[in-house]
């Protein structure tokens, strides 16, 4: 391994729709190296307005003084496939690795970039599936419509 | 149920009445790997030389452990062992494949991790008290695949408490509020169910039912693993897809589905 090190990528916006204070989102990045014995430089911080990446372009720009970049999250990337796969083919053709602090997971090769696609694009889909594709814990676990779905599919509540 | 086979409606039957099923591992020769480089690992670790009779080696193990932070720092070790082995994750599915599908569906979710437990004889550092996993981060969509690499029984095993009991306990568990874990479990432990699991079988449970274990007080160790699923499009709580669960059979009409787009370009 060189010494040019693993620059962090937080973001301002909401990943997965909780917002993560940057501080705790660069102590996510941090910990992460720390434990994979990466060494780290700082972060760089994108910027609020959806949809924007120039913050990640910048990053990808460095990538030939880089050994790789840590995502705070897989889900920081760019809703968009075909802009994600780009950004993995780059960062694969540099010969670098992109890290996912939060999910702890790694692209070294273009299998292992097949597999954060899956996640993202599933994860994506999860709110058009029945319940929203979540369970909450109050008072109305499987949201409001829950009792009619439940209904149209012949479970008794 | 018209459109089940009568296999599937006697498996689900005896879920829904239970919360659980035990099964013969479906692929003996996968469990028999893992429980050899658990066993291998787990003698590497405690600088003994690698065990002729592993199943031996994994019950008699509790004079070679010594204290409760050696035995924890043995447990973390053989997992990230076995999550670095790239054929674990398949292998441990492997064991329970059709019983999942039958049970969850066969577009499956699967925890990243793996829960690995080593309760050796009289240790109180390693129990469980009576607990659902839905009452903390999991989705009751969750199921767990249990799988011992030893013979369990009795308190060498887990309990758990059935699921048509489970319905009534848990509309009563507001009658404890301000009273202990332990008070509650003494209300209900006529009721448990300690689960004999021979070596060579696994157990799927649904953790919205109680569930726990005691102080072995078997004399041999007991060791076993847990690894989560459940269907990939059901909904999750705080254990989410990407940090906790990964999919494993993402199926090609929802790949065509999620990757379709209309044809675009037409303006009012």
């Amino acid at each position: 391994m060189t010494e040019r090190g693993y620059r962090g990528y937080i973001t301002s916006r909401p990943v997965q729709g909780s917002h993560f204070p940057q501080r705790v989102q660069n102590l996510v990045v941090r910990d992460y190296a720390q434990r994979r014995g990466l060494p780290f430089r700082l972060s760089l911080t994108e910027y609020a307005m959806p949809g924007c990446t120039m913050m990640l372009e910048t990053l990808l720009g460095e990538l030939d003084q880089l050994d790789g970049i840590v995502l705070f999250s897989v889900f920081t990337l760019p809703e968009r496939r075909a802009h994600r796969r780009s950004i993995f083919e780059r960062v694969l053709a540099a010969g670098k690795s992109l890290h996912a602090a939060l999910e702890n997971l790694v692209v070294r090769t273009a299998e292992d970039a097949a597999r954060w696609d899956d996640l993202i694009e599933v994860s994506a889909l999860l709110p058009a599936t029945p319940f929203g594709g979540r369970y909450e814990k109050d008072e109305a676990p499987l949201g409001r419509d829950a009792a009619a779905m439940l209904a149209a599919m012949g479970v008794s509540g | 149920m018209p459109f089940f086979r009568d296999d599937e409606e006697r498996l689900s039957a005896r879920f829904l009445e239970h919360g659980y099923v035990i099964a013969p591992a479906e692929d003996r020769a996968a469990l028999d790997r893992i429980r050899d480089f658990v066993a291998d690992r787990t003698a590497a670790f405690l600088h003994l030389p690698a065990p002729v009779d592993r199943d031996a080696f994994l019950n008699g193990i509790a004079p070679h452990v010594g204290d409760p932070q050696r035995l924890n720092d043995l447990r973390l070790a053989v997992i990230d062992a076995l999550l670095e082995t790239p054929w674990f994750r398949e292998a441990y599915f492997a064991c329970g494949r059709s019983v999942i599908e039958r049970i969850v569906g066969n577009e499956l979710a699967m925890q990243r991790s793996i829960g690995f437990s080593i309760q050796l004889p009289g240790d109180r550092s390693s129990t469980l008290p009576l607990h659902s996993d839905a009452w903390s981060e999991d989705s009751p969509f969750e199921v767990v695949l249990w799988i011992p690499l030893v013979d369990v029984r009795a308190t060498k095993g887990m309990f758990v408490l059935p699921r048509h009991r489970d319905d009534a306990w848990r509309s009563r568990m507001h009658e404890f509020a301000g009273r202990t874990v332990d008070e509650f479990y003494e209300a209900l432990r006529d009721e448990v169910e300690f689960l004999d699991i021979p070596y060579g079988n696994v157990l799927l449970f649904t953790h919205t039912i109680m569930h726990g274990n005691l102080v072995n007080r078997e004399p041999a160790a007991r060791w076993s693993m847990n690894v989560r699923f459940k269907s990939l499009f059901t909904p999750y709580s705080d254990k989410k897809l990407g940090d906790f669960f990964d999919p494993i059979t993402l199926r090609a009409a929802s790949r065509v589905g999620m990757h379709y787009r209309l044809p675009e370009g037409f303006d009012d």
